[in-house]
């Protein structure tokens, strides 16, 4: 079970947490020039990468504040938080 | 024949007897000894039957890497099925029966599956009853094989479950264990120490080399104390760590009240702990390694570091006719210590045509010794009467010899499994895979824990 670094409340336990899936998926615009693929790119596919991997997550049992978190998917290593809105900020392994 | 108590010795309270109920007749044994043990000093030599032949089986180890003796504990809704005899402490009015054996253990009917067993190979019945449908055979092949049965009432008792959180966690209180939680205690830092069985110690309560210049008793009880004193040391026994999860995470299992009588037990009778730790030390120690040869499940073949254990903890003797079969200079202590206990070492099998100075010491109490040769054959039939051997080297003859018990050591294996489920390689166990887990003693492929531990 991970130990998550909440940015307003410190490490919780994984349980008070509820993943959002990947994070900084933009929404194609202005409606009218997106064409279908480009639509069903950004609602279905997902990155499944081996190594860092970027996700929101909620602090669901907690503070219910959303903010980013920067996850090595092979080691479980929590590489960086950072707070919503914000771009993403690099981290040693660097993507 | 088979296993007796000796006179002295053991660590067992003598003052203090214990009656208990084994298979529906009554028997005695001492506080301090294991369902295990106890049974092994009446003589018991037949603890079960294997699940699918029902062949016999004995007391094969003396802890948690027991194989043969699982029992079936107390009764009606009480009752707790497939329990491991070697970590059942005794209690007065214990009961417990040996699992799926009919009509009894000496004389078990499902044994002719025995006879037949070039007949009924590996998943023969799930081919052969599928006409005119396999649920109308289902019911009596699961009743022939499975082990104990489990209860049909709710369970009375109550459980607990409790988070923790400590900078560093210990598993396992052997020397290096111990010897890690003092070194980790001196710094002032929060320090959880886990051991499995009852008593502090591991391989230092049976093994008599000195530690730090003193005797292997005197150093534990110094430790333990040392240990105790410590306002940030928390020691937990009766404790497995069972899992090593993310960040630090080590999954607990307590068993608080299973050693006293059911009318004494209050609270939880058994605790699951979640704690998150800083540091993880794994020290957990090795197990022996049985050898293959014909026939080695028979009652009476037993491990000889498990020998030792029952010798020097509960003063049991495994039998009188004792053989030792080995690859490794560890069993030669197991032997002379049953030598000096009084019990007759008949010889000792070793698989290498030259050996060092255990060898000379085996020599000078006149223990015959059968060099560059390997067990190949166990005899008897609830107990093993005979070896034969079969040279390795040319140097030998083959040959056999009479006993009631045949000790194995074929070496001994880390216990790596929360270092493997760390993610860690079990052959580079020096190098953990993850910042918060280190490893000692045994497992990082240390045999003198403690010499490591000091740098």
């Amino acid at each position: 079970m991970l130990l998550i670094l909440c940015p307003y409340c410190g490490p919780r336990a994984e349980i008070e947490f509820r993943c959002g899936g990947e994070s900084h998926i933009e929404r194609p615009g202005p409606y009218s020039e997106v064409d279908d693929g480009a639509w069903a790119d950004y609602l279905f596919t997902r990155k499944n990468p081996k190594g860092e991997h970027r996700e929101r997550w909620l602090h669901a049992a907690g503070c219910r504040q959303w903010f980013n978190v920067a996850r090595d998917t092979v080691s479980h290593t929590i590489l960086a938080v950072y707070p919503m809105g914000k771009t993403r900020p690099p981290t040693e392994a660097g993507t | 024949m088979s296993g007796w108590r000796l006179k002295s010795g053991g660590t067992i309270d003598r003052d203090r007897r214990v009656r208990f109920q084994w298979d529906g007749r009554s028997y005695e044994g001492f506080a301090g000894d294991t369902l295990a043990s106890a049974l092994l000093a009446n003589g018991i030599s037949l603890v079960g039957r294997s699940f699918k032949y029902h062949r016999p089986r004995g007391l094969f180890a003396a802890g948690l890497e027991e194989p043969n003796g699982i029992v079936q504990l107390e009764a009606d809704e009480a009752t707790i099925p497939n329990l491991k005899a070697t970590q059942i402490e005794l209690y007065d009015g214990l009961i417990a029966t040996p699992v799926n054996v009919k009509p009894s253990l000496e004389f078990d009917l499902m044994a002719a599956n025995s006879l037949v067993k070039r007949f009924i190979p590996a998943a023969f019945y799930y081919k052969t009853f599928m006409w005119p449908g396999w649920h109308w055979f289902e019911p009596s092949i699961r009743r022939a094989a499975g082990l104990g049965t489990a209860p049909a009432e709710p369970d009375p008792d109550a459980y607990e479950h409790r988070f923790a959180h400590t900078d560093i966690l210990v598993v396992g209180a052997g020397a290096a264990g111990i010897a890690a939680a003092l070194a980790a205690a001196e710094s002032g830092t929060s320090v959880m120490l886990v051991e499995v069985e009852p008593e502090l110690g591991g391989g230092l309560r049976d093994e008599k080399q000195p530690v730090e210049g003193q005797s292997a008793t005197a150093w534990l009880k110094k430790a333990t104390k040392a240990l105790a004193s410590k306002s940030n040391v928390t020691i937990l026994r009766r404790t497995m760590a069972f899992g090593f999860y993310d960040h630090g995470l080590i999954g607990l299992h307590e068993r608080i009240a299973d050693h006293l009588p059911p009318d004494q037990r209050h609270g939880p009778r058994q605790r699951l702990w979640k704690v998150r730790c800083g540091q993880v030390i794994l020290a957990t120690g090795a197990f022996e390694r049985p050898f293959p040869f014909a026939r080695n499940d028979l009652p009476g073949v037993m491990l000889a570091s498990s020998a030792l254990s029952y010798l020097s903890r509960y003063a049991v003797a495994p039998g009188r006719n004792i053989v030792i079969a080995t690859n490794n200079d560890s069993a030669y202590t197991v032997g002379l210590a049953l030598h000096d206990a009084g019990i007759q070492i008949s010889a000792i099998i070793d698989s290498r045509t030259t050996v060092g100075a255990c060898a000379r010491d085996a020599e000078e109490k006149a223990i015959r010794l059968i060099l560059g040769a390997a067990p190949v054959r166990a005899k008897g039939r609830l107990r093993i009467e005979s070896v034969s051997f079969a040279p390795v080297s040319s140097t030998t003859e083959t040959g056999s010899v009479g006993c009631d018990t045949l000790l194995v050591s074929g070496g001994w294996n880390p216990t790596v499994h929360l270092h493997s489920q760390s993610g860690a390689c079990a052959a580079s166990a020096q190098r953990p895979s993850r910042p918060d887990a280190s490893v000692y003693g045994r497992p990082s492929g240390c045999r003198r824990s403690l010499g490591r531990f000091a740098e």
